[in-house]
């Protein structure tokens, strides 16, 4: 039987990826060859490999695979990403390091009369906080006086989403989740004022190519076909036009600077240096113990527990919040200590469904799991309260995504929880360490717990391995 | 606010004359496209092109005028220095 493609590798018929016995393998079909020996003899893409640019492919014999079925002629092997993740999970400062990433490899191609045939945001991929072009075969030669094919996309990838948020304060990730190919143009174009519209980089790449495709589709659907004539983009315009971009997206802030309750909390929180100490010793140990390759750290909030983690002998850390604020101070934590270290987006009461394309396309938090190991400090309650979750059901969750974890017990006395509760009738009578025990004792063996706070915060680290579940 | 209805105007116009261009350029239907490049963002580049073109005939002729006359007095230097060849 032949192998099948990943789901998500369909639209360019250059070439298909395939995840054989966990191998990443690249073939590159006939109609692709000739440009792919042009990008490999301009010695571009060594060139890309060598800084980190992009990510490596070793060729291989295709047969050796199986994947020697025309028209397949050649096939690459990458390596194989520590965790795959998508740009509706990435917070803005990720995105932006993202566009920024694209268009420098986009002008470095054309340096060396290579182009790129697509500027799509899953071209890009996070190894740590540091971006890399994973798709070898959007690189082709560049033929004099060609435009920029990608611009649109390009644009409702990577620019809209952020401008969604540096003019108006509005995180792009919901609207990203529910539309995979980015912010459409002219949607964006509907919400500009007219005061935007005084910017020239604005009316170029958003007010106006949203006026010229409406402008289009009229004409189109009154019988008439637009355009024919051929014209021809001088390079220096070419470069011109990446270079603004660049400018532009480089200048670009959060509106409002993303600020948040939690941005300050590992700063206010309530624990004192020994109980912080306590909590570090317990973690350290854990980790250390397991070494796990892949820790996904939920509510990872600035960050200081995945580099302790890190620091403890965890290969990788994906941590996830749902606080635009702290993720954007755990990415510069990450960028400034160059951590191994990815920090997401994720609301735990709704995480990334399966979905795209036959509802494959992009695998959602569960299809990407498990992961080796998984923290979970001051994290259940705040589903538990905030969203009106049994805590139990959380614990369960929590123990599904790793087979070994440390989940922390936070008390209903806590000033935290308090805090959360100040305007509501406090429903949670469910809510205990008792019923927090009895949980994770159902779905994994407690390995270890301790208290590690005088308001009663407790550490519980599990163990669900050679469990079925 | 009147310096802003300005700029305004100025910006809407500067809108409707690309938009004038556009109708008047068109633009060519890409090769190699294996994604839609969208009428809106081809229409752009038509314009940007057409002007990119325009700054680099200008540029050839202005270049041209100069060679012209750098020739010229050039050559009326060789012929001062060396007039028996």
């Amino acid at each position: 039987m032949r192998p099948t493609p990943l789901a998500a590798s369909f639209r360019d018929p250059s070439g298909h990826v395939y995840d054989i016995d966990g191998r990443i393998l690249r073939t590159i079909t006939e109609r692709a060859a000739p440009d792919y020996a042009f990008v490999r003899q301009s010695g571009l893409f060594d060139r890309l490999v060598s800084r980190g640019w992009c990510i490596a492919a070793t060729e291989v014999e295709p047969a050796a695979f199986g994947l020697d079925m025309a028209p397949v002629v050649r096939a690459v092997e990458h390596p194989r990403l520590p965790f795959v993740s998508y740009p509706y999970e990435w917070p803005f400062a990720l995105l932006k390091a993202a566009a920024l990433h694209h268009l420098d490899v986009h002008l470095e191609a054309l340096d060396a009369g290579v182009t790129l045939s697509d500027a799509s945001a899953y071209n890009i991929q996070f190894i740590g906080p540091r971006p890399v072009f994973i798709d070898l075969l959007s690189f082709r030669r560049y033929r004099e006086g060609e435009f920029w094919l990608g611009h649109r996309q390009f644009c409702e990838q990577f620019l809209n989403p952020l401008l969604l948020q540096a003019l108006f304060g509005v995180p792009h990730n919901a609207w990203f989740r529910g539309a995979l190919e980015g912010i459409p143009t002219p949607d964006l174009a509907r919400l500009l004022r007219w005061h935007h519209k005084l910017s020239w980089r604005m009316l170029a790449h958003v007010a106006l190519p949203a006026r010229f495709q409406a402008w289009a589709d009229a004409r189109q659907s009154a019988g008439e076909t637009p355009g024919g004539r051929s014209r021809r983009m001088p390079l220096p315009g070419y470069r011109g036009m990446l270079r603004q971009l660049r400018r532009w997206i480089a200048g670009l802030e959060p509106a409002g600077g993303a600020r948040s309750i939690w941005e300050d909390y590992e700063r206010t929180q309530g624990y004192d240096d020994e109980e912080r100490a306590r909590k570090t010793r317990f973690v350290a140990d854990f980790v250390s113990a397991i070494r796990p390759a892949m820790l996904w750290d939920l509510g990872c909030n600035a960050g200081a527990y995945a580099e302790l983690a890190l620091q403890s002998g965890a290969g990788h850390v994906v941590g996830f919040d749902s606080d635009q604020g702290a993720l954007a101070r755990a990415y510069r934590r990450a960028l400034e200590k160059d951590l191994r270290f990815l920090p997401l987006v994720l609301d735990g009461a709704n995480p990334s469904p399966d979905q795209g394309w036959n509802a494959q396309e992009r695998p959602g938090l569960h299809s990407r799991g498990p992961a080796d190991a998984v923290l979970a400090l001051a994290f259940a309650h705040h589903l538990a309260f905030g969203r009106n979750l049994p805590l139990a059901q959380v614990v369960a969750w929590i123990v599904r995504l790793a087979p070994r974890g440390v989940i922390e017990f936070v008390e209903k006395s806590d000033p935290t929880v308090r805090r959360m509760l100040r305007l509501r009738e406090d429903v949670f009578d469910d809510y205990g360490e008792r019923t927090f025990a009895e949980a994770l004792s159902g779905v994994a063996r407690i390995v270890r717990s301790e208290t590690v706070s005088a308001t009663g915060r407790r550490l519980y680290w599990y163990d669900r391995a050679g469990d079925s579940g | 606010m009147g310096n802003r209805t300005k700029r305004y105007r100025s910006a809407a116009l500067a809108g409707s004359f690309a938009a004038v261009l556009a109708v008047s350029l068109g633009w060519a239907k890409p090769a190699f496209a294996y994604i839609d490049p969208g009428s809106g963002s081809m229409i752009l580049q038509g314009i940007l092109a057409a002007v990119a073109g325009a700054g680099v005939a200008i540029a050839g002729f202005w270049g041209k005028i100069k060679t012209f006359f750098a020739g010229r007095s050039n050559a009326a230097r060789k012929d001062d220095r060396d007039p028996g060849t």
